[in-house]
């Protein structure tokens, strides 16, 4: 592409763009897949109920964890039971999804302990969809407060309506 | 691509305007694409609704405790309320299948969105009637009890979660009209034993 033949030795240095426009796209590249929104906090999957009163909270909570539970869906005449979403993976509440999530809980509760967090100073924000059997909040909720973990901050989380 | 002078303009640096654009078109695509419109989430904060006793100690020096008790019908749509055993609302649900079928026959996407439409003034209907018996029974209380007062949910297994958050909203706080700011009610909100499965 440079033309050596010929050329003449300049005073002004030329600065050839090509290479530059290329390390600009590859930056662009990087930059786009790095950014992804971590499955953690929020998850699409679950609709929120709405609530005029749902403001952020004032004051920036420290320590929390988050849990989803998404609604009761019916394929092909199978009753799908609500699932839970913490920590990027997925448990359900029957026989052994329950001994697994309350492992997932166990661990992070014993996190906290080793960090020297004291229990009730843990937020556990519960995400669940608008249409979720209230039961299977319920029944969440009795799982952080198991011995083995015992949080003992809750919270609902609601949407704010645009 | 560059037309290179040969030795005459040194001096004038000139500016390709190709690249450029094609960055800016780059970086345009991708704050386009990065664009992503997060409602704000807020939180209802519930008191240790259940302990190993099953049930939530009161608080000390708390006036004596009000339980809302909510029944859902077979859809886990909200058929009847009751404050401390009195009922004070009925949502008649036979009435509404009638009307839902009326409504499916006339076709099936707008049907879905009717019935939400109608289920989402129901719970707005019945958020409000909540606060106001709420805001009634807060008035009552002295400074004190005020802060200390609480409020328990006795609530179906099967009940919607929308319809739980209505009466935690309606219990928490009155939303702002106008010039009055956001008002509070009762903080301290706690859930009963849940109800097995039938």
């Amino acid at each position: 592409m440079r033309m050596k033949k010929g050329r003449e030795f300049g005073k002004t240095a030329e600065a050839d763009m090509t290479p530059m426009i290329d390390m600009t796209f590859q930056l662009i590249a990087f930059f786009m897949i790095l950014i992804s929104f971590s499955k953690a906090e929020q998850n699409d999957a679950i609709k929120l109920p709405l609530s005029e009163l749902a403001n952020p909270p004032a004051d920036k909570i420290v320590k929390f964890i988050t849990l989803h539970i998404d609604r009761e869906t019916i394929k092909q005449d199978n009753v799908v039971k609500s699932k839970i979403y913490f920590g990027g993976r997925e448990f359900n509440l029957e026989e052994t999804g329950a001994k697994s999530i309350k492992l997932a809980l166990i661990q992070r509760a014993r996190v906290y302990a080793d960090d020297g967090v004291e229990k009730d100073k843990v937020l556990v924000i519960i995400r669940a969809d608008r249409y979720t059997q209230t039961g299977m909040v319920q029944e969440l909720i009795r799982i952080c407060k198991d011995k083995k973990i015992n949080f003992e901050k809750f919270a609902l989380r609601a949407r704010k309506p645009r | 691509m560059r037309v290179r002078n040969r030795g005459k303009n040194l001096e004038d640096v000139e500016l390709q305007m190709t690249p450029m654009i094609d960055i800016v078109f780059q970086l345009l695509i991708f704050f386009i694409m990065t664009f992503k419109i997060v409602s704000k989430e807020g939180d209802f904060t519930i008191r240790m609704p259940i302990a190993s006793s099953d049930v939530a100690e009161p608080l000390p020096d708390a006036p004596e405790s009000v339980k809302v008790s909510l029944i859902a019908g077979k859809n886990g749509q909200l058929i009847s309320a009751s404050w401390n055993d009195v009922n004070f609302e009925k949502i008649d649900e036979e009435g509404d299948a009638a009307v839902f079928q009326r409504l499916k026959k006339e076709g099936l996407t707008e049907a879905d969105q009717a019935i939400r439409d109608r289920y989402e003034k129901k719970g707005k209907a019945f958020e409000t009637k909540l606060r106001n018996k709420v805001i009634e029974y807060y008035n009552g209380l002295s400074e004190l009890q005020k802060e200390k007062a609480e409020i328990e949910f006795d609530v179906d297994y099967n009940l919607k979660y929308v319809w739980t958050m209505h009466a935690v909203a309606a219990a928490n706080a009155k939303p702002a009209e106008g010039d009055n700011p956001v008002k509070k009610l009762i903080g301290n909100i706690k859930f009963s034993r849940p109800r097995k499965k039938p």
